[in-house]
């Protein structure tokens, strides 16, 4: 057991701290914040990031990475979420897509699709969740019909993230073969979305402008070669997703970064000597630690070459529950002047940090497997307990 | 990084569970539990075979030269039988005082035998009253002839029935050690507003009486020397604890174990590695009433299926897995960084050396406060979580002593009331986080 970085991981991790203080704009406030200017931003980041071969550091050389080890790529992705994630919607290629397509993917589609992921220049989104298919995802009717060389796709998706950005991209799921039961019979489609037949309806969100979206696709025809993985057989393939995608966003970075910043405000504010204060800010900072913690025991297992579905998913739980703390006991400590909550705000405490903090968190235990699914997967994987009914 | 076990450290995970699963099963705690001793005479002598009571003990000494952390792997699966043993108090506790403020002759005389296991040390720091361990002692040292003179009352002693010696920590007047606080000079002094602003701040620990113009001190008694009266206490935790009543007990020159400057901190180091082992204990109870939480879930069957398949049981269970599992990760991380802060010199002896500042004073004791103190305060919270659902799975059997599961809850309970409650242990990290 070892707790500390070895030397060579702690100066990658400094080198990425200068650069993030070099480029990210003196008032930037994050790619969530209500900054419409914050979306073009990323895309500039994300170019210069990948013409210096840094956005896909941690990816096999063959895709245009360097092979940057496993904890190399935490720091990173730590460093990258705490600050508010400048690399904006193109952090789901990283940690998801572009693993996926390296996984399933055929070797044209990957020569395809992983170059321009390196080189910062593709926004993707996905398609999963339907009207009458959320946690019950297997529910899903979006269908796709086989023509042979190319597939039609009727339906209609929902949550759907960055598609308005806009999106270029799109890693659908869909009903390939209705008679084959729920979980089998769906496959995995990669949908050009300048496609004719995709319209897209941003869904004005609690947290802004730029998050969610409802996705018609009215028979949009989609080639062959873009089905990812076996066909009829995309629910392994999007569940693999699902796994990455938990394990891939350090929550407990941005929860710890936003701590940190309530305990220099009320340092600064004269408040640091309350009881109370003193008791909520220890609590929620020991929370950070245990949730980090769970983490990299994830990351320990992964390195020992092993799948450590149920450890992810106990290391998610913490770590969205304490993102939600984070924010609403950090309002709590604010008080009234933690109404104001927009950067806009000239009197907002922290410029909204902590209130945005609050309302980016509500879906938290929402997306990507609701805390409920979660605890379902934990109950069944790890303790063995019967199928809930 | 690397936050997986060891080879060896699992092998002895693995060893001390078998044994423990062997050779302690429930029936047999309980009758132990009601007996006069409280401990299994012949568990002591398979620990202390397995070198368990040397694992802490430096090899000049014949001792195994281990860190905390390997201690924590076997602590955690002796507290998954609940086993009652005087192993932490006597080879944790007592032994690393020793280690830190012990004279060579004093050395020599106690921590050979303590780590084979044929003697027992036990600190006898708690009083009528206290709150926690790191509060200022009343008990007092008067001069008296060549020597001094003990007298005090101290209470919930653990194992002092078979002690062969008590470490007795002693109020020591004018002496001032306010310098020793971790951190002392850059953590702005507290104002009237912080709570325990006084000797007992945490964070502030071993600065214990300064505000007084006192000191501490550690002496050593023996628990058979005129003067000395022992009685059974009854705090339901598992362990045999005692009150130790101490009237005009010589205390010689050589009974005094470091000068006060070093006694303290010494002390803090020692309360440090013993929350954490006796969190690992505490773990152990805690993973096993989730086994049996989990077992019960499986098997019991109410309107026609089995009690897990309803999401409110199945849900419970899942939170208390992961409370265990986090703390299970904070106590490690906390059990690493004891060992980074505190090793064995080339000599065998736990390095002191080099934190021993030119007032003779002992340095940085307070490495290790943020870890020890998120480990602590997370795990009080938590565990008492994981008892309640362990005991709302189970309904109304929990709650019977022929049930297994008390034997745990009750371990856990006085776990979260020893060596520092939540709200202690969090002021302590806001300190460390420099609010």
């Amino acid at each position: 057991m070892d707790f500390e970085f070895t030397e060579d991981d702690r100066a990658f991790g400094r080198r990425f701290a200068d650069l993030l203080d070099e480029k990210l704009p003196a008032d930037w406030q994050g790619f969530f914040a209500e900054d419409r200017e914050a979306l073009a931003f990323t895309r500039e980041f994300c170019r210069d990031l990948g013409r210096d071969g840094l956005l896909t550091v941690s990816w096999p050389r063959e895709y245009g990475g360097q092979e940057a080890g496993l904890w190399k790529q935490t720091l990173l992705r730590e460093l990258m979420t705490a600050s508010g994630e400048p690399r904006g919607p193109q952090y789901m290629n990283l940690n998801y897509i572009g693993p996926l397509i390296m996984k399933f993917g055929t070797a044209a589609q990957k020569a395809r699709f992983l170059p321009p992921m390196a080189r910062g220049e593709v926004i993707w989104t996905q398609g999963f969740s339907e009207p009458d298919a959320g946690s019950d995802l297997a529910a899903l009717r979006t269908r796709a019909v086989d023509h042979g060389d190319h597939f039609v796709v009727t339906g209609q998706k929902i949550w759907s993230s960055y598609a308005d950005s806009p999106a270029d991209w799109n890693l659908l799921l869909v009903r390939t073969n209705p008679d084959a039961g729920r979980r089998r019979g769906m496959s995995v489609l990669l949908v050009d979305m300048t496609s004719p037949g995709i319209t897209v309806r941003p869904i004005e969100s609690m947290g802004g402008w730029h998050e969610i979206n409802e996705v018609f696709y009215d028979e949009v025809r989609v080639p062959r070669d873009c089905l990812l993985g076996p066909l009829d057989e995309g629910w392994g393939v999007i569940g693999s997703g699902l796994t990455l995608e938990r394990i891939g966003i350090p929550r407990y970075a941005r929860a710890q970064r936003v701590v940190e910043r309530l305990c220099d405000h009320v340092r600064e504010t004269g408040r640091a000597g309350e009881p109370d204060v003193r008791q909520k800010l220890a609590d929620l900072r020991v929370r950070c630690e245990a949730a980090k913690l769970l983490a990299y025991r994830a990351i320990s297992l992964v390195a020992t070459g092993a799948n450590p579905a149920a450890e992810a998913s106990t290391a998610r739980i913490h770590a969205t529950l304490l993102e939600q703390a984070v924010g609403q006991v950090g309002l709590e400590i604010l008080g009234a002047s933690g109404r104001l909550g927009s950067p806009a705000e000239d009197h907002a405490p922290l410029h909204g940090l902590v209130k945005q903090q609050w309302v980016h968190n509500i879906p938290a235990t929402i997306g990507a497997g609701t805390l409920e699914i979660q605890k379902n997967i934990v109950a069944q994987t790890a303790l063995g307990l019967p199928r809930s009914r | 990084m690397d936050l997986t076990l060891s080879g060896e450290q699992r092998l002895l995970a693995d060893t001390v569970r078998d044994l423990v699963e062997r050779e302690c099963p429930p029936d047999l705690v309980r009758e132990i539990e009601k007996s006069e001793r409280g401990y299994g005479d012949g568990h002591w002598k398979t620990l202390a075979g397995l070198g368990l009571t040397g694992l802490l003990l430096g090899e000049e000494f014949g001792g195994a030269g281990q860190g905390v952390l390997d201690l924590v792997v076997a602590a955690e699966e002796l507290g998954r039988g609940a086993m009652p043993t005087p192993l932490l108090a006597s080879a944790v506790f007592a032994a690393t005082v020793i280690d830190l403020a012990g004279s060579a002759a004093q050395r020599a005389r106690w921590r050979p035998a303590i780590g084979a296991g044929t003697a027992i040390a036990t600190m006898a720091v708690l009083e009528p009253g206290a709150r926690d361990e790191w509060g200022a002692p009343d008990a007092a040292l008067t001069p008296h002839g060549a020597g001094h003179r003990l007298t005090g009352t101290k209470i919930l002693v653990p194992y002092a029935h078979v002690a062969d010696v008590l470490v007795v920590t002693v109020k020591v007047a004018g002496v001032a050690v306010a310098g020793s606080a971790p951190g002392a000079g850059s953590v702005p002094a507290a104002d009237a507003s912080t709570p325990g602003a006084d000797a007992s701040t945490p964070g502030a620990g071993v600065a214990a009486g300064a505000g007084s113009g006192g000191g501490r001190g550690l002496v050593l008694v023996d628990p058979g020397a005129p003067g000395v009266t022992l009685r059974r206490q009854h705090d339901g935790g598992g362990e045999p604890v005692f009150e130790v009543v101490l009237r005009d007990v010589e205390v010689n020159a050589e009974d005094l174990l470091g000068t006060p400057a070093v006694a303290g901190p010494a002390l803090a180091v020692a309360l440090d590695r013993m929350t954490v082992a006796s969190t690992a204990y505490a773990i152990g109870g805690a993973q096993r009433a989730l086994d049996l939480s989990v077992e019960h879930a499986r098997s019991r069957r109410q309107f026609g299926q089995p009690i897990g398949a309803f999401q409110s049981v199945a849900h419970r269970c899942v939170d208390m897995l992961t409370d265990v599992e986090a703390c299970r990760y904070l106590c490690y991380q906390a059990a690493w960084k004891l060992d980074a802060a505190w090793k064995l010199d080339a000599a065998g002896k736990l390095d002191a050396a080099g934190k021993v500042d030119t007032a003779g004073r002992l340095d940085a004791p307070g490495a290790a406060d943020f870890e020890v103190a998120a480990a602590k305060s997370f795990a009080n919270d938590a565990i008492r979580r994981v008892f309640t659902h362990a005991h709302q799975v189970h309904g109304a059997i929990g709650f019977s002593m022929e049930h297994d599961l008390q034997l745990h809850s009750r371990r856990g309970k006085t776990f979260e009331l020893s060596y520092g409650g939540s709200t202690w242990h969090r002021e302590r990290v806001a300190r460390a986080l420099r609010l």
